[in-house]
């Protein structure tokens, strides 16, 4: 999952940089949602498929406990507000939103996909 | 009402509680029937942040282990006038700030804040009068109402009405 992690998140702030909010914000969230999903499926045992997979993955982050959880959180939540903004709303995300966010997602990124080994 | 209901019913009141003047809608989300949106229109920029740091605290409040999850989208004035216009038309007024805003778009023709024109333009030139305030634009603040709580459900009444 590293590997894909990795490209999204390339994706994803290039794509920023150009301005292209749906798809950076999209590419952002997945690159975070698979570092989490590698810690969920090697360490949790997680094998939820379903359609309510993104929200349970963040059920299994508030459950961790440790400094890092409120953060995690609330990154993620943000996160996943946005692309759901991106998939199903008319207007794009907030730029500006992404922005704030991108260095508590990349934190949080590299620190499950840490864990996930 | 369950608990999902319960807990929209909390969300939208505290949003409204804190941040009466932008409409808020909570919903189900289409991926996950325990994640809700909370959509806050007409935010302007500056309290886009804070709006969000609310729906975020409130996670921790009514759902601390988050079986059922908030997910914040908070929309920007400039992106409520350009994709849910009708946000800004059909507002009621909920405090007297409302009111202040109104009279001041309709003193100044200052239309920049957009929520409300609609109840701005029913208001009748005797009424404002009658309110007995006064607009200092030195300073850029209305006067108070000599007694807000029955002025303000007058200004309630007098809209409906024209409505």
């Amino acid at each position: 999952m590293r590997e894909k992690s990795d490209e999204n998140w390339r994706v994803g702030t290039e794509c920023l940089e150009n301005g292209d909010l749906n798809v950076a914000c999209s590419r952002i969230y997945y690159a975070v949602f698979q570092a989490a999903l590698a810690w969920a499926r090697t360490k949790k045992g997680f094998a939820d498929t379903s359609g309510s997979v993104h929200s349970a993955i963040c059920r299994l982050i508030s459950r961790e406990g440790g400094a890092a959880r409120v953060r995690d959180c609330r990154t993620y939540s943000q996160l996943q507000g946005l692309r759901l903004t991106a998939d199903y709303q008319p207007d794009p995300p907030s730029g500006a939103m992404l922005e704030r966010l991108l260095l508590a997602s990349d934190t949080m990124r590299q620190e499950y996909l840490k864990k996930a080994q | 009402m369950n608990a999902l209901d319960s807990i929209r019913d909390v969300v939208a009141r505290q949003v409204k509680d804190r941040f009466g003047d932008y409409p808020v809608v909570v919903q189900g989300s289409p991926e996950d029937p325990d994640s809700l949106w909370v959509q806050v229109f007409a935010v302007p920029e500056a309290q886009e942040l804070a709006v969000t740091d609310l729906i975020l605290d409130l996670q921790d409040t009514v759902s601390p282990d988050c079986s059922v999850l908030l997910l914040p989208m908070v929309k920007t004035l400039e992106v409520t006038r350009k994709y849910y216009p009708h946000y800004l038309s059909s507002e009621p007024i909920q405090s007297t700030d409302h009111v202040f805003r109104f009279l001041h778009q309709r003193q100044t023709g200052n239309y920049g804040i957009a929520t409300g024109v609609h109840a701005t333009n029913t208001l009748s030139e005797s009424f404002i009068a009658g309110l007995g305030m006064r607009y200092n634009s030195w300073v850029g603040k209305w006067s108070k109402p000599l007694r807000p709580t029955e002025k303000l459900a007058a200004a309630t009444e007098e809209l409906a009405t024209a409505a």
